[in-house]
């Protein structure tokens, strides 16, 4: 007994020790970001607070107009994908058809490709389709899919096909038992897909910042990448930055705390970030 | 009868029509972004085309000959060498270790989950920048207590033999958060009656951790460790925002060596090459998994 109380305390500590160290940049930043802007490099423990770093985001980059391509981005990619996702789904589910065995590899294959290694060659496919340095070129090469595909079609296939067939004697089109039938039952997995590509295209850095030249049209982590590097002269202004990024976390680490346990297991059946 | 046979592949042609016209879209989109782009690599990986040979000019395997030659590549491929070596197996044993930290039932332990997992939630670029500052000579915190013990002022991101493992620290703080919450599911998936048996037999923790969470947990292993070793040779953001790939190549790795020769270089043919390059590497490291993971499936039945 006594022992197993000896390796819990052990363990507390070893919790409390680890939290610490990982949160680290996270309490830095809030640190940083609260009190003046001027103090960010002394280190001093005084209890001086101010809001200036957050109003100085605001004047520094236009944070909003930033914060709305960011949504945009991250809103008509879900939309889309949820249309596309939806439609595969159900075929790869439910429908019998020529092809399907070669369909589902295909399809795969877009798991297996890191996008990393296409960079290039989509950039050329952009420039050829007259879709450099648009909002809709950032988004478009991610309308597709596969991981959402799979996490639909296998929630699809567990729901009774009674109940499919009840809806199609009660003349229910297909739109409408997709509308009524099946994306209601499969509600957690459609959560569990936008969260993991809400959270994946929020922080996307490296496709906008290759198609994006015009600076209204930039993205959140985008704008605050090139924030620092313009301001090489007087030297980044740190207090700021670790605002901006407290802003930039702040809707995904709500969402986080409000659905920790969903949250989790999203990326653990998606297997992807 | 005809009737019948008739109605019947009349239903049947309706559900191929419909079928390949819901998979329209996806396929549309896959078709263009991804295996185009994937036979378009392959092809260009053929040519000269570079600003100063604008138009492709067939030269066979010239691209991937002299990447290899390259010494900034060479030194590219020992810097991911060096990384990959050591933050697969420290993501592993760290991730391993905190899902074990986190897999009880302790009060605050969702917070402490919390507190290890948010930097993947997080703008990479945001906090290499703060990391940044931490390992900033002189006035960065790290540098700070440093000083404070009277140890030599270190430049991390300036110095060639220090970058390299300051970026694989920002890399494994961010990682293995996340390979922990793999691990967590998959010790929450093992039953109960395993470690009760034990128990009654006399075994210890280690025995326990030895003889049944590690072996069962053996198919999350191969699935964590193929992510890790892609992710590791994908690593990009942090290094163009904290180094740039210097001082002098030294944190240069192979995905930033890729977009340097494609986009600040324009050197498409061999950007092409060196991407062909990592996409081998990528699938040799899925196939792998794939044949452990049969393995490893023929085994346990």
């Amino acid at each position: 007994m006594k022992d197993s109380r000896a390796k819990s305390a052990v363990q507390i500590v070893l919790l409390v020790l680890v939290s610490l160290v990982w949160a680290f940049p996270l309490l830095w930043a809030v640190w940083a970001a609260i009190r003046p802007g001027r103090m960010v490099t002394s280190f001093s423990l005084t209890p001086v607070f101010s809001l200036e770093n957050f109003q100085s985001v605001f004047e520094i980059m236009p944070f909003f107009q930033y914060a709305a391509n960011s949504v945009l981005f991250v809103a008509g990619i879900l939309t889309v994908q949820i249309i596309t996702v939806t439609m595969a789904a159900y075929a790869l589910a439910r429908l019998n058809f020529r092809g399907k065995g070669a369909v589902i590899p295909l399809v795969m294959a877009q798991n297996i490709i890191p996008s990393e290694v296409l960079l290039l060659s989509n950039y050329l496919t952009l420039r050829d389709l007259n879709l450099l340095n648009t909002r809709l070129g950032v988004m478009v090469v991610s309308f597709a899919s596969a991981m959402g595909i799979l996490l639909l079609r296998q929630s699809y296939k567990s729901i009774p096909m009674a109940l499919e067939e009840a809806a199609i004697l009660d003349g229910c089109s297909i739109p409408q038992m997709l509308r009524y039938i099946y994306i209601p039952s499969c509600k957690t997995a459609y959560l569990s897909f936008a969260i993991v590509s809400i959270n994946f295209h929020w922080n996307n850095f490296l496709w906008p910042m290759i198609v994006i030249n015009s600076p209204e049209k930039r993205s959140l982590p985008l704008g605050l990448a090139l924030l620092t590097k313009s301001s090489a002269d007087a030297g980044p202004q740190w207090a700021a930055v670790a605002a901006a990024t407290l802003l930039i976390l702040l809707p995904l680490l709500v969402i986080f705390l409000l659905f920790q346990k969903q949250f989790i297991r999203s990326f653990v059946t998606s297997g992807l970030k | 009868m005809t009737g019948k046979k008739q109605k019947l592949s009349k239903r049947a042609l309706r559900q191929n029509v419909l079928a390949w016209a819901l998979l329209s879209p996806t396929l549309l989109f896959v078709a263009l972004f991804t295996f185009y782009p994937f036979v378009k690599t392959i092809y260009l990986s053929f040519f000269r085309k570079n600003l100063t040979s604008p138009q492709e000019v067939f030269i066979g395997l010239e691209n991937y000959i002299s990447s290899f030659q390259d010494p900034v590549f060479q030194k590219v491929l020992g810097n991911n060498a060096k990384f990959s070596l050591i933050v697969v197996p420290s993501c592993i044993i760290l991730g391993l270790g905190l899902a074990c930290l986190l897999n009880t039932r302790h009060r605050g332990v969702s917070l402490a989950r919390a507190a290890v997992f948010y930097p993947n939630i997080s703008s990479m670029i945001g906090f290499s920048l703060i990391w940044m500052f931490l390992l900033t000579p002189n006035i960065g915190f790290v540098s700070n207590v440093m000083q404070l013990f009277r140890l030599p002022v270190i430049n991390f991101l300036g110095d060639p033999n220090y970058v390299l493992y300051s970026l694989m620290i920002v890399y494994i703080w961010r990682e293995a958060g996340f390979v922990m919450i793999f691990f967590l599911s998959g010790m929450q998936g093992i039953s109960q009656e395993y470690y009760e048996a034990a128990t009654i037999d006399g075994a210890g923790s280690w025995t326990k951790f030895f003889r049944i969470t590690l072996p069962l947990l053996m198919p999350t292993m191969v699935f964590v460790l193929t992510f890790t070793i892609i992710n590791s040779v994908k690593m990009v953001d942090s290094i163009i925002v904290m180094t740039n790939g210097g001082p002098d190549n030294a944190s240069s790795l192979l995905m930033f060596h890729i977009y340097k020769t494609a986009f600040s270089f324009w050197d498409q043919g061999s950007a092409a090459a060196l991407s062909v390059i990592m996409l081998a590497v990528v699938l040799a490291v899925t196939l792998l998994e794939y044949y452990v993971t049969d393995k490893l499936t023929y085994y346990e039945s």
